[in-house]
């Protein structure tokens, strides 16, 4: 087994707002290997923030373990709490946390200031020009920091995160205050940077086109707990529940009863409002068990005239049209049946009923969302790495 | 253990604990003896060995006896209303005017202003008193055109007067305030209501009046309690013509006997102290409400003039008008009196008495280099003491999870409701008593200034650190800093440019004092407002004037400086 370089157990947080307690995170339990790119996925406000917090100190949480690599950090029982600048973890903030009264190699050096040992004035100033280096801002060395872009100081964030040679490096968001352009190219930066240095990373962000891009891992968070924790084709593809593919873009849902007992990853005939579907179980099923199924937009295909299929069919009427330039998108009615997208390269004419149909591969069967709530199949109990 | 139990056990671990117990003891010896010793005093009264008398009610009620108190709180109440509503009507209008306006001469009331930091109090009421005097121009000029030749035709040692020379006082720092209020008011607003399509007018009544209201409340509360506590026009003014209020009444009562009689001064300072200390949390009700349409935060924003057409011309008279009168005519007079051998009206004649003994003389008088000397030192080591200690304070206040932060935060702000009048009995009643000799030698000034002038250190501080993203220092943590690496790091170097502002603006406040100071000093540790208001006292006119003039030429530099650092660095002005 690879080696863990931070694992998280039973992690709770609460705040206090208004008199109230609010618990932020609740029982949380995670870990990284050492290499690895995870990112924490979930809506705003369901404290990836604060998770990533605890874990570099800055917030002391109420309950749990925290180690990186190897050596406790934080534990509730018997009491210990290393303090932020003992963790020896990098960070690059959402705001960047430039500091705007040093230039660019007083920001990167800093770090290395205080460590001690004292470091050679020859040895700083070579690690930190290296480090510049690797984020390729070498020519702003002596500026001063107010100078920089946004996607700049960025990178110098970066820099000076890595520095100081981290075990760990958490990232807070770190694209989402520059504009789409930057963000894509940034995002190629990252990765590369990231497979480079080999640090072990953290990195949380609500974006999904992000996290699909970046990670190795990729863990959905929402209301404080951890929902799945897979690679990003499992995540994407095989959605442990409704609210986990609604999250990453999967509005297309049918509720339907099975009719056959199969097994995971099996196809099964489901009894519908738009009449017999098949599709992928992903789990388990029991004839007669309530399901829900999801279809992503871009896997409805149109039905030809003189057509047929033999099931997973649709009629619908196109209600509105995006044009996104690389497909076109539609919110479409379905008869006696709910609002969906489709998404297709195809023009699809504004009125009148047209016929789709979704082949059986792609259609996703969960078990009802009575049952979401818990940790789902795809989810791999980490406990006892610590022993 | 609940979250905020367990931070909490690390900021003790790292000293950020002991420091804020070290704070909190310090403030504390600063501020409850003085007002502990008030308190006991008043209800003891000292009997004349200086030890303590019986518990008695007998003073409080005795200031109610002869009917004196309700001309006392009379007086008090319309010097303090009449001239807090003098100062906001001219202040307000300035502000308008140079903030929205394109009146010509605008910089003149800028300067003007920014003069008003430099003149000590004491000096210009003096220089009101030549100018309005009996024997000034205006009675003795105009006064014969209206048939009156004694020099009585306008009393200024009458309520009236001291509420125009208290008015034009303050008048300079309520248009300061009220000009960045203007400025911080986001100018969408009013373009949004006249969107909706309403006319100037209706936007003037429906959107800009409502959100300023609670700012202009706030600054006109600060000006009231300010004028009620106020010492130098009622004791130079008001007293000469038995026009007392409640702070020249504690003067009167602590210098008319000796030994004076302690239990009736602190009984009437109690008094004024609980008067102040209900304005003040007025004060900070209203300024709440004014923070709340976050009218005090936020960069200064560009703003259409209103261009003024012909009435322009109006307001440029008024502009020069103002200038003249509050800064020009006094100033002026000020220095034509320093320049006269003896004392008289501008004449032909008169110009044949020009001399500079005065200045000469008042270079070599030892009391006054001394005076200046010791002003200078207490004022170094009173905004530096007071700096360093409101920057800890400031940041301990904003960052940390002590519950002694908050404690701080009040007891270093609570002088604020302490007039300096009533500070300075408490100062001395404590002091006196104590056997260590602290009366009488710089230290007890020291003290005392320390504790008026905190709250000024932790308002200038306070909103820098404020405004600074947790983020920077935490990155800064992260980075490897312990908590007072990272105030060393990256919270000190920046907030640096409102720790000088802070400096600044209490080396001038210092400078300036004549209030506290005036019953701390004795032969040995003179200051420069003492010294001028006893000279003063004792009519030595020429040398007065001639030393004042040095002096405000001196704090005009500081006060430039300190202008400028803001001006560059938008530091928000507090007052
Ligand atoms: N210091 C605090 N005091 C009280 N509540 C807090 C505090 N910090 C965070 N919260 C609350 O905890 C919840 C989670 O916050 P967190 O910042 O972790 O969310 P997030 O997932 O990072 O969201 P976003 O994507 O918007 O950054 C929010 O509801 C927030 O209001
Ligand atoms: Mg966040």
């Amino acid at each position: 087994m690879a080696e863990t370089m931070l694992a998280i157990q039973r992690l709770t947080k609460r705040f206090f707002r208004r008199h109230q307690v609010v618990e932020v995170i609740r029982d949380l339990e995670l870990t990284v290997e050492k290499g690895t790119f995870f990112t924490l996925l979930g809506p705003s406000g369901c404290g990836k923030t604060t998770t990533l917090r605890c874990v570099a100190g800055l917030e002391t949480p109420d309950q749990g373990e925290i180690a990186v690599g190897g050596r406790w950090v934080f534990r509730d029982r018997p009491w210990l709490d290393v303090p932020p600048h003992r963790r020896g973890i990098g960070m690059v903030f959402q705001s960047y946390a430039i500091w705007p009264h040093l230039s660019v190699f007083d920001n990167v050096a800093y770090p290395l200031r205080l460590k001690r040992p004292r470091m050679s004035f020859d040895a700083i100033r070579r690690k930190v020009e290296e480090a510049l280096a690797t984020v390729d801002l070498q020519e702003w060395t002596h500026h001063p920091s107010t100078l920089l872009s946004g996607g700049q100081q960025q990178r110098l964030a970066l820099a000076r995160a890595l520095v100081s040679e981290p075990s760990l490096l958490l990232l807070d968001e770190p694209l989402s205050n520059l504009d789409q352009r930057l963000r894509e190219q940034l995002r190629f930066e990252l990765k590369r940077l990231q497979r480079e240095v080999g640090v072990t990373t953290l990195y949380v962000t609500h974006d999904q086109h992000e996290a699909l891009a970046l990670s190795d891992r990729v863990g959905i968070m929402m209301g404080g707990r951890l929902l799945q924790v897979g690679d990003p084709e499992t995540i994407y593809f095989r959605p442990a529940s409704p609210a986990v593919a609604q999250f990453l873009g999967c509005p297309n849902f049918l509720e339907g009863t099975l009719l056959d007992a199969a097994p995971a990853g099996h196809t099964a005939r489901l009894q519908t409002a738009l009449g017999m579907w098949r599709g992928v179980l992903a789990s388990s099923g029991q004839r007669g068990e309530r399901c829900v199924m999801a279809v992503r937009p871009e896997a409805i295909l149109r039905l030809s005239e003189g057509l047929e299929a033999e099931g997973n069919t649709i009629e619908a009427k196109v209600l509105v049209h995006n044009f996104l330039g690389h497909v076109h998108r539609y919110q479409i009615q379905l008869a006696n049946g709910p609002i969906w997208l489709w998404e297709t390269r195809e023009r699809l004419p504004a009125a009148g009923i047209i016929g789709g149909y979704v082949p059986a591969q792609e259609v996703w069967v969960m078990p009802d969302s009575a049952s979401s709530e818990e940790p789902a199949a795809g989810w791999e109990g980490l406990k006892g790495v610590l022993g | 253990m609940r979250s905020g139990q367990v931070g909490r056990l690390r900021e003790w671990k790292d000293g950020r604990g002991l420091a804020s117990a070290f704070l909190l003891v310090v403030l504390a010896w600063l501020v409850l003896p003085p007002l502990g010793t008030l308190i006991v005093t008043s209800l003891h009264g000292t009997t004349q060995t200086g030890a303590l008398g019986r518990f008695t009610w007998h003073y409080f009620a005795s200031v109610w006896g002869h009917g004196q108190m309700g001309s006392l709180l009379g007086n008090t109440l319309g010097f303090s209303v009449g001239s807090s509503a003098l100062a906001l009507a001219l202040g307000m209008v300035e502000a308008w005017l140079v903030e929205r306006t394109d009146a010509p001469g605008r910089g003149l009331l800028t300067a003007t202003a920014v003069m008003s930091l430099a003149v000590p109090y004491v000096l210009y009421t003096m220089a009101w008193i030549l100018v309005l005097g009996n024997n000034g121009p205006f009675n003795q000029w105009i006064g014969p055109w209206f048939g009156s030749h004694n020099g009585r035709w306008f009393h200024l040692d009458s309520l009236p007067g001291m509420v125009l020379v208290e008015g034009f006082l303050w008048s300079p720092l309520v248009f300061l305030l009220l000009s960045s209020v203007l400025r911080n008011f986001d100018p969408r607003l009013e373009e949004a209501s006249w969107m909706a399509g309403a006319t100037p007018g209706q936007t003037v009544r429906g959107v800009a009046l409502p959100i300023l209201l609670p700012a202009i409340l706030s600054v006109a509360l600060l000006v009231f309690v300010r004028s009620f506590q106020a010492f130098e026009v009622p004791a130079l003014v008001g007293l000469p013509g038995n026009v007392s209020v409640l702070a020249s009444q504690v003067y009167v009562i602590m210098t008319e006997f000796a030994p004076p009689d302690y239990g009736q001064a602190s009984a009437m300072s109690v008094y004024l102290l609980i008067a102040a200390a209900i304005c003040f949390a007025l004060y900070f009700r209203v300024l709440g409400t004014a923070h709340r349409f976050h009218m005090v935060s936020g960069k200064g924003f560009r703003h259409q003039r209103l261009r003024l057409g012909p009435w322009r011309w109006l307001a440029g008279l008024f502009v020069g008008l103002d200038f003249a009168v509050k800064l020009v005519v006094p100033l002026g007079w000020l220095i034509w009196t320093a320049v006269l051998r003896s004392y008289q009206l501008p004449s032909p004649r008169a110009l044949g008495d020009l001399t500079w003994e005065n200045f000469r003389s008042a270079l070599q008088y030892p009391n006054f280099t001394s005076a200046a000397f010791h002003t200078l030192v207490l004022a170094i080591l009173a905004s530096t003491a007071i700096m360093l200690l409101t920057w800890v304070a400031a940041w301990l206040g904003e960052r940390s999870r002590l519950p002694a932060r908050r404690l701080v935060d009040y007891v270093a702000s609570a002088p604020l409701a302490f007039p300096a009048i009533v500070l300075g009995v408490g100062v001395l009643e404590f002091y006196l008593n104590l056997p260590v000799p602290i009366y009488g030698s710089l230290l007890i000034l020291l003290i005392g200034y320390l504790t008026l002038f905190m709250p000024y250190g932790m308002r200038y501080l306070q909103p820098a650190v404020m405004h600074l993203s947790p983020e920077l220092e935490e990155a800064a943590q992260i980075a490897g800093a312990s908590p007072w690496a990272g105030f060393r790091g990256v919270v000190a170097p920046l907030t640096r440019s409102a720790f000088w502002a802070g400096w600044l603006f209490i080396l001038l406040l210092v400078a300036r004092e004549l209030t506290l100071s005036v019953f701390l000093v004795s032969p040995g540790n003179e200051v420069v407002a003492v010294e001028l208001f006893d000279l003063w006292n004792n009519g030595q006119l020429g040398q007065v004037a001639a030393f004042g003039v040095i002096w405000t030429a001196v704090m005009t530099a500081i006060a430039l400086g300190f202008w400028s650092l803001i001006h560059r660095r938008d530091i928000e002005l507090n007052v």
